[in-house]
């Protein structure tokens, strides 16, 4: 187990070292210049050059990265070019409004998925399992902002149950915080429930199928601990990459949701720095997601591992 | 000729403005908008909607968009030489600096050296000669007739020397009614702003707080203002009818006078027929439609009647694509083909107006950028034309002729030389009698039109909608970009 966790570990360093050098190239090969958009429309030439300067832009490329990387290590992300705040102390300030949304979208996916998954693959064919592979599929079309521009409309604007938009910290009010994290948690756990509840219904319609729960049923074991000792547990295992999958798209759809409810996550912060060509936010906030995304794979792996023995290295 | 003000009427302004307000500022204003704030350096915003609030100028405009009215400074003479001041006393920035004659020198300075859009407006400041705190003298190498519009303008806010000096545009600094609280606000997506309890005029605020609410989805903006999360808000012009349905009071302000820029009149459109035949294709009324629901105006000319520069005998070029092949023969039918850069903002109308190019044979590709992109290109020599505008050539046609064909203009990034304007311009510089100044710009005017320099004029209107019950009245400034006046807004008993 020890070497499954040092291999994943050493891989997610690999992975993570490579998306922050793609990150770094592909955003120096877009053609809005940061320089410009920070100084106005009339800065002269040598003007400029002193802000290339001062920013390290007139560096080569290599020394550039090398210098970024090394900041990084020591939690040093530079300096956002339009704000002039260091970008780790956005992050910081944005990063619990993004863990808290995406952490209740993905429990809300896992449980409403398999809560659903389960009770319509214990009852295929019949009405119940028809409603909810309907309502599944209706989920999987609808798209997450769409949906979270309805609720919005529907709970907020009409019956007035939760705020329409705005995030309230949880240090400042507990219900204000957790009201406002309904809906954006809502929107957002849709698609990832339809997902999981589907192969949820899959799993243990597979498993109550097979050989040996009909060997058990033949031995006379109640049905509902056959459920509760053998099918849950054998369900969970195929689930879990799924959950994975599933946590990551949360992840990625994070700042969808985060703009339409204007939640200053870390998604927004993103978004605003593709648009104004903020260089270092952007390299600050991608590592970050790509951070978070390695975390949720390396616990999926792990999870999977004390789970199965079989995946182990050996 | 000369804008002279003196301040005995500018007081009593003042003092009736003021009873207007009755006791002072109270409540707070939660108010709904698409920008984004990033920091607090005033030069380098494309609008007031933040700076509005914390930093004020030394004049202001009136709700007209061009009538000067008092701000930090209560009395001026404006010469051909000279400039001459007398400041508000007793008014401290936000940091507890005093406001006086220095921190104005300091001001201009750093303007006038910032190579900002705005810098072009100073450079003719030779000298600023500071007598005593409270009066202060600005020695002009020319003469300026729009010297104050260009201290009105938000290129010239008076900031905190200690801020200018220490460039730590985290914080603002100006003298304005409100202070920044970065503790309560969210940088991008919600700010907030507390009365400054040593602003100057009390008696002339509405309200007490500020929340700016950034609000970039248009659904998300109507939601908002509909359950009550904002009273007031800038919409997009396809909320408006499901606002009003609602109950909420529209308002629709001229903030822009855009127009089609010929940017490089040294190659692709030196022609002057082929400049004429697109002012003939182009469809204003139809690009207006497209581009903003009707919330645009097309109009004759740069500057509206009543304002220097206006000429009752020049017309908008007519829609007339017959007449517009004509122009395209006379040229020779040269083959044109180029990128039209657009972005999420100008999108419709670039498309729309690609096509109308089309009929006379002309290939503009359009070419999406982000907001980021397209402001970084749109007025360099990479691109030969474009729709758009820029503050800085609103103010007055002396600032039109320098900004957009002026030898160094900024909005003349092919740097193609006007001999015919340039002795029109020449001329009206020497000239110090307003009168015949402004026939002179009159003939610029003229010229512009004939030669096809510019054309496609049309008002672009900024739009929000508010809750009656809550705000009684929403107060913006004319041709002034996110001109909503926070002084001015008061809420309901």
């Amino acid at each position: 187990m020890r070497r499954l966790i040092a291999l994943r570990l050493a891989m997610s360093v690999v992975s993570l070292l490579l998306v922050a050098g793609f990150t770094f190239s592909l955003i120096r090969l877009s053609p809005a210049d940061p320089v410009v958009l920070a100084l106005g429309e009339g800065a002269t030439a040598a003007q400029k050059q002193e802000l290339r300067r001062q920013l390290g832009l007139d560096r080569p490329l290599a020394v550039q990265f090398s210098s970024w990387i090394g900041g990084v290590l020591v939690g040093d992300f530079g300096q956002s070019i339009f704000t002039h705040r260091p970008v780790s102390q956005s992050i910081s300030d944005a990063l619990p409004v993004t863990l808290s949304l995406v952490s209740g979208g993905i429990v809300l996916a896992v449980v409403i998925g398999i809560t659903l998954g389960f009770i319509a693959g214990l009852r295929p064919g019949t009405w119940v399992d028809r409603l909810v592979t309907s309502g599944v599929s209706l989920a999987l079309a609808v798209p997450g902002f769409w949906l979270a521009l309805l609720l919005g409309l529907w709970l907020a604007v009409t019956w007035r149950l939760f705020p329409v938009a705005g995030y309230t910290p949880l240090s400042e009010n507990a219900l204000h915080w957790t009201q406002g994290l309904v809906l954006p948690c809502l929107a957002l756990s849709v698609h990832g429930a339809a997902v999981i509840g589907r192969h949820m219904r899959g799993v243990v319609i597979d498993v109550m199928d097979s050989p040996f729960v009909e060997a058990i049923r033949a031995r006379g074991t109640p049905r509902s601990l056959i459920v509760k000792r053998y099918v849950l547990k054998n369900a969970l295992v195929p689930l879990l990459p799924v959950i994975g999958i599933q946590a990551a798209v949360v992840l990625a759809t994070s700042p969808v949701i985060e703009k339409v409810f204007v939640l200053p996550g870390v998604g927004t912060l993103m978004v605003n720095a593709v648009v104004s060509s903020d260089f270092m936010m952007l390299q600050g906030t991608i590592l970050v997601f790509a951070t978070l995304l390695i975390i949720v794979n390396l616990l999926i792996d792990i999870g999977l591992g004390i789970l199965d023995p079989r995946i182990r290295p050996q | 000729m000369f804008l002279k003000n003196i301040a005995a009427a500018a007081g009593v302004l003042a003092l009736c403005a003021g009873s207007a307000y009755g006791s002072g500022p109270k409540g707070t204003l939660h108010y709904g908008t698409k920008i984004q704030l990033n920091n607090w350096n005033p030069l380098v915003k494309p609008n007031t909607t933040y700076t509005g609030i914390v930093y004020e100028g030394l004049v202001k405009v009136a709700p007209d968009g061009f009538t000067i009215q008092p701000g930090l400074a209560t009395a001026w003479h404006l010469t051909p030489t000279k400039l001459d001041l007398t400041l508000r006393s007793g008014v401290v920035f936000h940091d507890g600096t005093p406001f006086d004659a220095e921190a104005v020198k300091k001001n201009i300075e750093w303007i006038k050296n910032s190579g900002s859009q705005w810098a072009a407006g100073f450079a003719i400041v030779s000298k600023i000669v500071v007598k005593d705190p409270t009066h202060v003298s600005f020695l002009l190498s020319e003469q300026a007739p729009t010297m104050l519009h260009r201290l009105a303008s938000r290129g010239a806010f008076m900031v905190s020397p200690k801020i200018i000096e220490s460039g730590a545009w985290t914080k603002d600094g100006g003298t304005g009614p409100w202070t920044y609280d970065a503790g309560a606000s969210q940088l991008g997506t919600k700010e907030v702003f507390h009365y400054f309890d040593r602003y100057w005029a009390p008696q002339n605020v509405g309200v007490k707080s500020i929340v700016v609410h950034v609000l970039q989805d248009p659904s998300v903006a109507l939601n908002a203002l509909v359950a009550g999360y904002v009273q007031a808000a800038e919409l997009s012009t396809s909320q408006l009818p499901a606002a009003k349905a609602a109950g909420f009071k529209l308002k629709a302000t001229p903030t822009l006078v855009q127009h089609i820029l010929f940017l490089d009149r040294k190659k692709t459109f030196a022609d002057e027929n082929v400049r004429k035949a697109i002012c003939l294709a182009a469809d204003m009324k139809a690009l207006t439609e497209a581009g903003y629901d009707g919330y645009a105006t097309p109009v004759s000319q740069k500057f509206p009647p009543g304002q220097p520069g206006y000429n009752p005998n020049v017309h908008a070029y007519p829609h007339d694509v017959v007449a517009a092949k004509k122009y395209m023969a006379a040229a020779g039918n040269p083959t044109i083909s180029f990128i039209l850069p657009m972005y999420p903002g100008n999108r419709n109308v670039m498309t729309l107006f690609a096509q109308q190019l089309r009929q006379i044979g002309i290939d503009a590709k359009p070419q999406l950028m982000t907001t980021g992109q397209y402001f970084t290109y749109y007025q360099s020599d990479k691109y030969p034309l474009q729709i758009n505008s820029s503050a800085t050539e609103n103010l007055g046609p002396l600032d039109y002729y320098q900004f957009r064909f002026g030898p160094g203009g900024t909005g003349n990034p092919f740097h193609v030389d006007v001999p015919g304007l340039d002795a029109i311009a020449k001329r009206a510089l020497a000239e110090t009698d307003e009168k015949a100044q402004n026939k002179i710009w009159q003939e610029a005017t003229q010229y512009i039109h004939d030669h096809a320099l510019d054309c496609g004029f049309f008002e672009q209107e900024t739009t929000w909608a508010y809750d009656p019950k809550k705000i009684p009245d929403l107060p913006t400034t004319v041709l002034h970009p996110s001109a909503l006046r926070y002084n001015e807004v008061k809420l309901a008993p």
